[in-house]
């Protein structure tokens, strides 16, 4: 490869840097103050570019070969997306700063959800082809190669948008206050700052970049319907990799990326050894690799200067009861009912509620994790692949059933045991974004190892044996497993390891001076609740016939967390609960539906409004349903 | 009287400040030692670097004869050193029962226990732990419910789960009603008279540092500059002019925390 075209490469690295440094330097913002993890800032991006194309056509119409009318545009999805932010943020995440950070982050995937499909609605399904940047449509010789000027454009846009973004943060008040709430809420807030409005603004302003990014991106890339979770992943990355909350750590961050992606495209295939590398496939997780990496190193990023805390603000300290008599006939009559379904209401029910079984020990197994031992993360899918994949390819290689069953969870718990080792100085949100990290490497893993994985299509013909080949049979055998596996996880959050585990939750240090080794439970925790979601993958997999890519993808991982905070957190019953509601609620919408997706996301966004601890813990409701009346 | 806890020239530096510098002196079987000084002087910090959750830049922690400095801070609890903070901790999400039922079996080293029955949270030796430490009555409370007071005393009783060999107490009686001072002090005497436990605690209240300890320790700026029975340390000029006057001079004065005016007891 010669000198040039790698600096033509380079340059191209830069361009998607800029691209990306826009998006991530709104989601830092918006996190470093307001302490969100927003998820519908992918959304945001999204819709700058369908308005950007929309005010693009409608500005080229009224101001024909003027060059002004992409600028125009992209300035219009900037401030649409800002209003849009605005209105978000007064109407939903004003009501749950307070509330866990999972839950607002459950919010914002619930934004996320009906952002996607009102896009839908309003652009349709094909993807919008971006218009040709006027007096930047053509390219400038650079050592001998035709480079888009447009490219270089974007670069310089990035550079002042960085530069301004800084002198507002340095120079104004405005930047004053934001820098005050981000290092301490509660004393900007008892110094008299007007919160609310402050929050409201930065939102807008982290917005507004985010949009007017979605619209610049345009000449690159079309408007399309997988842009919000493609940004919003890359984004997240770029933000932990610099340091959450820091800009010049996701200006940094960005361009390590960039650059790195494009060393990767312009390397090729490289022979080490005699193993041939084909490093361009890399550049799809390279900045997964490059965020695991960094945050190993440093734990918090390179900028980063705390963790947030994560056990309190995610569990709330919210207690686990032992299940008392009542839970324990309960369950014995669920049981029970279960195990009659088929009989009483056909195969397809037998189906629903093996996809519902499986769904609640997946979500169970992010329970132990998440719940008892105050550790979120949003890579969960990564455990539940692993076993789909590992009784896929067992029972494709001619082993029996029953030991490609039992080798999933032993796949998925030894890969999460070595995944504990290498984590354990990381915590908080940024061992969340690690578990992000690692599921992403693997999905991309399963892409690209095609002779093993069976790439994109993934692995099929995958079925249990005949006896269990009709679905109320295999249902029954799912129920028993699942039964089975239920009631160990819930028997050891009670047992002196789950109490242990809790005990590091709620006070860690309080945990170690009386002498509770706090980094070998976790690790144990990571390992123990990968063995079941493994589990859980293995059952999927024969269930569905096969396994593809998409079961170690984004949204299953946030289906669990979802499902987990639907039940509740810290509640028995709490996966059972979320795993039915979310699989039969999607079940039902997607049969009745186009837009299952939106109706999913105002579910979610009202059961998280209205019961923010799970809709397992009655209690509340009843509680709930009292206050009204005395109010009434 | 045999040394249990020994600490020798433990500096500890936090950026260009020295929160501990060459700070050094002795706790026995049995004794209550108070560890007193002006806010920043060190007192916490020097906790910290005895239980582990600190490790100190140079000097060196010894624990029944065995040096214990950098090990994790639940080996050192198993080794036989339980503490108290400045703000009690308790397990929050736990009843008062649970709690005390897990760091006993944590100091039994069952807490790795995953395919094991229930942890057994009524047993005798559990309700003799809550009696001992007058909190019979709040078993069933949840930690995180718990008043100011109420706090310190779970969390003195998850420290007795573990049978301490030495006790070191942050402020035991900060914010706490004079009874129930009282109470908490005369508890942690008791275990001193009675089992053989040494104790270390910080204190701001003087009447309390005079009324419960064998022998006091001044910190300031890090460094000890007394080490004796309350009579010597309420005589001594140095220490008044470190609470009272400018603390400068007094540090400066002492060359080494052993030069002081012969208070060793």
């Amino acid at each position: 490869m010669s000198l040039a075209s790698f600096a033509v490469q380079l340059l191209n690295g830069l361009a998607s840097a800029s691209s990306l440094f826009l998006v991530a330097a709104g989601l830092t913002l918006i996190f470093g103050v307001t302490r969100i993890v927003n998820f519908a800032h992918g959304s945001f991006f999204m819709l700058g570019a369908y308005v950007g194309w929309s005010a693009g056509h409608v500005l080229a119409a009224a101001l024909p070969a003027s060059p002004l009318s992409f600028w125009l545009a992209v300035l219009a999805a900037g401030i649409a997306v800002a209003a849009l932010g605005a209105v978000i943020e007064v109407l939903i995440l004003r009501r749950i700063y307070a509330a866990p950070e999972l839950l607002q982050l459950t919010a914002t995937f619930g934004v996320l959800l009906i952002a996607g499909d009102a896009t839908l609605a309003l652009w349709g399904a094909e993807d919008r082809l971006g218009p040709r940047v006027p007096g930047l449509s053509g390219t400038v010789p650079v050592l001998g190669y035709a480079v888009p000027s447009y490219e270089l454009a974007l670069i310089a846009i990035a550079v002042a948008v960085f530069a301004l973004l800084t002198l507002l943060l340095r120079r104004t008040r405005f930047g004053v206050l934001v820098r005050a709430a981000a290092e301490n809420r509660e004393i900007a807030g008892a110094l008299g700052i007007d919160q609310a409005t402050l929050y409201t603004t930065v939102f807008a302003l982290g917005s507004f970049l985010a949009g007017a990014a979605g619209a610049l991106a345009l000449p690159r890339e079309p408007a399309n319907l997988g842009m919000d979770l493609a940004v919003i992943a890359d984004a997240f990355v770029v933000t932990v990799l610099g340091g959450l909350g820091s800009i010049p750590g996701a200006f940094i961050a960005a361009l390590a990326i960039g650059v790195t992606k494009a060393l990767c495209i312009a390397a090729g295939t490289i022979e080490v050894g005699g193993i041939a590398l084909a490093l361009p496939r890399l550049a799809r997780v390279i900045e997964f690799i490059v965020m695991a990496l960094v945050l190993l190193v440093r734990p918090t990023g390179l900028f980063g200067t705390q963790s947030t805390p994560a056990a309190q603000s995610i569990s709330g300290h919210r207690r686990l009861e032992p299940p008392g008599r009542i839970a324990a006939w309960s369950a014995l009559a669920l049981a029970a009912g279960a195990a009659l379904l088929p009989a009483l209401a056909g195969s397809y029910a037998a189906v629903l509620a093996t996809d519902i079984l499986v769904a609640a020990l997946f979500t169970a197994s992010l329970q132990l994790l998440t719940g008892s031992g105050g550790m979120a993360s949003f890579g969960h899918a990564a455990w539940f692949g692993i076993g789909a994949y590992a009784a896929a390819w067992m029972s494709l290689a001619g082993y029996p059933f029953a030991l490609a069953v039992i080798a999933a969870p032993i796949a998925a718990a030894a890969v999460a045991a070595a995944f504990a080792g290498l984590s354990s100085r990381v915590s908080g949100i940024h061992f969340a974004m690690l578990t992000l990290a690692l599921a992403q490497i693997l999905w991309s893993g399963a892409l690209d190892w095609e002779p093993v994985t069976g790439g994109s299509n993934g692995l099929i013909g995958v079925w249990p044996p005949p006896a269990l080949a009709d679905p109320r049979h295999y249902y029954a055998l799912v129920l028993a497993i699942c039964a089975i596996a239920l009631v160990a996880l819930v028997a050891v959050a009670f047992t002196p390891y789950g109490y242990a585990l809790r005990a590091s939750r709620d006070a860690p240090l309080r945990a170690r001076a009386c002498g509770i080794a706090v980094g070998r439970r976790r690790r144990e925790a990571i390992w123990l609740s990968a063995a079941f979601a493994g589990l859980a993958g293995a059952l999927y997999a024969f269930s569905k016939g096969g396994v593809g890519p998409d079961s170690l993808a984004i949204p299953r991982s946030v289906d669990a967390l979802v499902m987990l905070l639907l039940g509740g957190l810290s509640a028995v019953f709490g996966p059972l609960a979320g795993a039915a509601a979310l699989t039969w609620l999607q079940d039902t919408l997607a049969r009745s539906t186009e837009y299952w997706h939106a109706a999913t996301g105002i579910a979610i966004l009202v059961l998280v409004l209205v019961f923010p601890d799970g809709i397992a813990t009655l209690g509340n409701v009843a509680r709930a349903l009292r206050r009204s009346g005395a109010r009434a | 009287m045999t040394a249990i806890l020994e600490l020798s020239g433990v500096t500890r530096r936090f950026g260009g400040v020295a929160a501990l510098s060459g700070a050094g002196f002795a706790v026995g079987e049995g004794e209550v030692v108070a560890l007193i000084g002006p806010n920043g002087a060190g007192k916490t910090t020097c906790f910290n670097v005895i239980d582990g959750t600190l490790r100190p830049d140079a000097g060196e922690v010894r624990f029944a004869g065995a040096r214990i400095t950098g090990l994790a801070p639940e080996v050192i609890a198993h080794r036989g050193i339980g503490r108290t903070f400045q703000v009690a901790s308790t397990f929050g999400s736990m009843t008062v029962r649970e709690s005390v039922a897990i760091a006993a079996a944590a100091h039994a080293r069952r807490d790795g226990r995953f395919a094991a029955p229930p942890l057994a949270t009524h047993s005798a030796p559990i309700d003799a732990l809550l009696a001992a430490a007058g909190i019979a009555a709040l078993a069933d409370q949840v930690c995180a419910t718990l008043a100011w007071g109420d706090a310190k005393r779970v969390e003195l009783a998850l420290v007795r789960a573990g049978s301490p060999r030495l006790l070191l107490l942050d402020e035991p009686a900060a914010g706490l009603e004079p009874d129930s001072r009282r109470t908490l002090m005369q508890q942690a005497s008791a275990l001193a008279r009675n089992d053989g436990v040494a104790v270390l605690f910080t204190e701001h209240d003087m009447d309390v540092v005079f009324g419960f300890a064998d022998r006091i320790v001044v910190l300031n700026r890090g460094a000890v500059i007394a080490d004796g029975p309350p009579a010597a340390i309420r005589a001594s000029a140095e220490v008044a002019e470190a609470y009272l006057g400018s603390a400068a001079p007094a540090a400066a004065k002492v060359d080494t925390p052993r030069a002081s005016p012969s208070m060793d007891g």
